[in-house]
């Protein structure tokens, strides 16, 4: 079987001496932990930067990320990739932005800004719904989705059945997070990021070796598809118009774990937990950054060695949807290409290489289990059910709350034949509430019907969507179904939304100004500002920071990726605009300092 | 960050580096002797990075 490894002794003590280390770093913190639930949800709130961004990027890819990207690669092409690329705006508009104004809120969850931001009964429901929603079904989803990527890898890499694997695996993740709180997931992720990231660029490079070089590389490419190099999608075919809407939509609009419109999820439990608003702001920045222009490539280069070695991948990939392939290539499904290469690594990286898997699986699960329990206790068990209990009374409820959602994921995980089918589902359900999310913070109108309203209406344009009115949409145009299904969501959302938000009160002026004097939004806040005696938060240095830091990512990561593919003249000049990027973002960084330097 | 409190993740990195180390004896090609010393060199470094933060 392609892929299925043979394991030395040696790798498998690398295996069994990373769970142990891995184990024990947990276990060192639990006793910090038990100190209180701001210990052990948000570290104390004293997270380095260098901390959370890390495990931001270590919490964003699942194990079968790499396998799914290389996937890609050889399905589609390098430009398929823009599928994710296009959440790369959302990502520094929340870094620019959202992240100093989500660490000046003071909040535990993402759901506890709706208690900052609106009142009412309204409000309080608003909350407690998506405490279960996002604590038990969205994450519940997630630990799913995550463990039965895993299964694909057991199955793919090692050819074994993954049941007890998986329980051990499990079983140890389960008992870390459990005790350990934020510290021992961020601290264990930092270790697991370092891993998949060493483990997968030594493999990329002695993919490169055996192939016999980047110039091979793509002269061996370029032969059997030059399109298959091209970092933009050619021509106006499919992939062109999906990545399109994409770039346009996707960002703003959908409720992705990771990239949320506004900041959300794991990266506001980050960004609550730093130091300080600069520790926030710089952590989510090195996520983004490291996310997009470091991680992809050695994924990337490992797809590309495999087709250039193994041409059957390329063939197996471009006999169309639903055709059965031939004997001789039944084994070169894209998803196999990865583990392909594994073949060429030596004893002891191999162990590594193995062990990141692992480490990338556990990663996950660690934030999905602390994240979960954070908003069942803090948005659904505090406001709702507490009955007088102290400090470490309410850890050991986060504990038996990451114990609630271990067992409903694992529940999840073995009973969804297609966790990917309805994940789709849950992201397309939500998927018109991201203007909301990033104009509550700019717009002091919105209400809490405002987040409600678009939360109804994207799940009703979504039903419409998936009995016809997609599919029509799809033949009008000749676009892709799914992504026009997308704009249609967001943009009935839109219409929904905001003459709801008209036609209901807003917050009370006590809300609004509470609100504002902790926060300091910018955007528009009627005479809030003048109420709470505060200047008005303007927000050029900020977009122009948006812009120039996007303009170094992207021209990082294209300019990267070309200077691989031998694309020297595109190279440079992606390289010169993200140096042009960095530029405009160090002047933005030095008209802060002069600013606060004068107010002192 | 300037207390002990992230002192565990430099050790990590220290212990994971040990078995690279071994393995660049146990290797029989050079690809697998650099290969394993420069991930194990970059464990260390990442260790003493970690390390010389926690105020150590």
């Amino acid at each position: 079987m392609i892929g299925a490894l043979e394991l030395s002794g040696w790798d498998w003590a690398f295996i069994g001496w990373f769970l142990a280390v891995t184990l024990g770093i947990g276990l060192y913190y639990s006793k910090r932990a038990s100190a209180g639930l701001s210990e052990y949800f948000l570290s104390g709130r004293k997270l380095p930067w260098w901390a959370l961004g890390t495990s931001m990027v270590a919490t964003t890819f699942a194990a079968d990320t790499p396998i799914a990207v290389a996937g890609f690669v050889v399905a589609a092409g390098v430009a398929k990739n823009w599928v994710w690329w296009s959440f790369l705006f959302g990502g520094t508009l929340t870094v620019f932005v959202f992240s100093r104004w989500w660490r000046r809120a003071e909040v535990v969850t993402e759901i506890e800004l709706i208690d900052r931001r609106y009142d009412g009964g309204a409000a309080r429901a608003l909350r407690g719904f998506k405490a279960i929603y996002l604590g038990l079904v969205l994450n519940a989803i997630t630990f799913g989705w995550v463990t039965n990527a895993m299964v694909n890898v057991c199955e793919v890499v090692f050819d074994i059945r993954p049941a007890l694997a998986l329980a051990v695996l499990l079983a140890l993740t389960f008992v870390y997070t459990m005790l350990s709180g934020l510290w021992g997931v961020v601290a264990t992720d930092v270790l697991q990021f370092a891993m998949a990231l060493l483990g997968a660029i030594l493999l990329a490079v002695l993919s490169v070796v055996e192939v016999g070089g980047l110039g091979e590389l793509v002269r061996r490419v370029g032969e059997l598809d030059p399109a298959t190099l091209e970092i933009f999608p050619t021509g106006w075919g499919t992939l062109s118009m999906t990545v399109s809407i994409l770039v346009l939509v996707n960002w703003w609009a959908v409720y992705y774990p990771g990239a949320e419109p506004g900041g959300g999820g794991y990266v506001t439990q980050r960004m609550s937990a730093a130091l300080d608003e600069d520790h926030a702001r710089k952590g989510t920045l090195w996520f983004i950054f490291a996310h997009y222009a470091v991680r992809p490539w050695p994924w990337i280069i490992v797809g590309l060695a495999a087709i250039a070695l193994e041409p059957r991948f390329f063939e197996y990939a471009r006999l169309g949807e639903g055709v059965a392939p031939p004997a001789d290539l039944d084994e070169f499904h894209q998803d196999k290409a990865y583990p392909y290469m594994f073949q060429f690594l030596p004893v002891g990286i191999l162990g590594l290489v193995v062990a990141s898997f692992l480490a990338a699986f556990m990663s996950t699960i660690t934030t999905t289990l602390n994240l979960s329990a954070s908003y069942l206790v803090n948005d659904f068990y505090l406001p709702f059910v507490r009955r007088g209990d102290d400090e470490r009374g309410r850890v050991l409820v986060a504990r038996v709350a990451v114990a609630v959602v271990a067992a409903v994921g694992s529940i999840v995980a073995w009973q969804m034949t297609s966790v990917a089918a309805g994940w789709g589902v849950l992201m397309q359900l939500t998927a018109g509430t991201g203007p909301v999310l990033i104009l509550r913070w700019l717009w002091w109108r919105v209400n809490a019907w405002s987040e409600i309203s678009a939360m109804i209406a994207s799940a009703i344009a979504f039903i419409f969507a998936r009995v016809g009115v997609g599919e029509w949409l799809a033949q009008t145009t000749g676009g892709p179904k799914d992504e026009l299904q997308l704009v249609f969501i967001a943009a009935t959302s839109v219409a929904v939304w905001v003459p709801v938000t008209f036609a209901t009160q807003p917050a009370s002026r006590a809300k609004l100004r509470a609100f504002y004097e902790r926060v300091r939004p910018g955007g528009w806040w009627s005479s809030v500002p003048d109420e709470c005696q505060l200047p008005r938060t303007l927000l050029g240095r900020e977009l122009r920071m948006w812009i120039a830091s996007t303009a170094m990512i992207f021209g990082a990561l294209l300019g990267l990726g070309s200077l691989l593919l031998l694309d020297t003249m595109w190279g440079v000049i992606w390289v010169c605009i993200a140096v042009a990027g960095a530029v405009g973002l160090r002047m933005g960084f030095q008209s802060e300092r002069a600013e606060r330097e004068a107010a002192q | 960050m300037t207390d002990r409190t992230v002192m565990p993740i430099a050790v990590g990195f220290y212990l994971l580096a040990v078995p690279l180390l071994v393995a660049i004896v146990i290797s029989d090609n050079a690809a697998g002797r650099w290969t394993n010393a420069i991930a194990a060199a970059v464990m260390i470094g990442l260790g003493v990075a970690v390390h010389r933060r926690s105020g150590s």
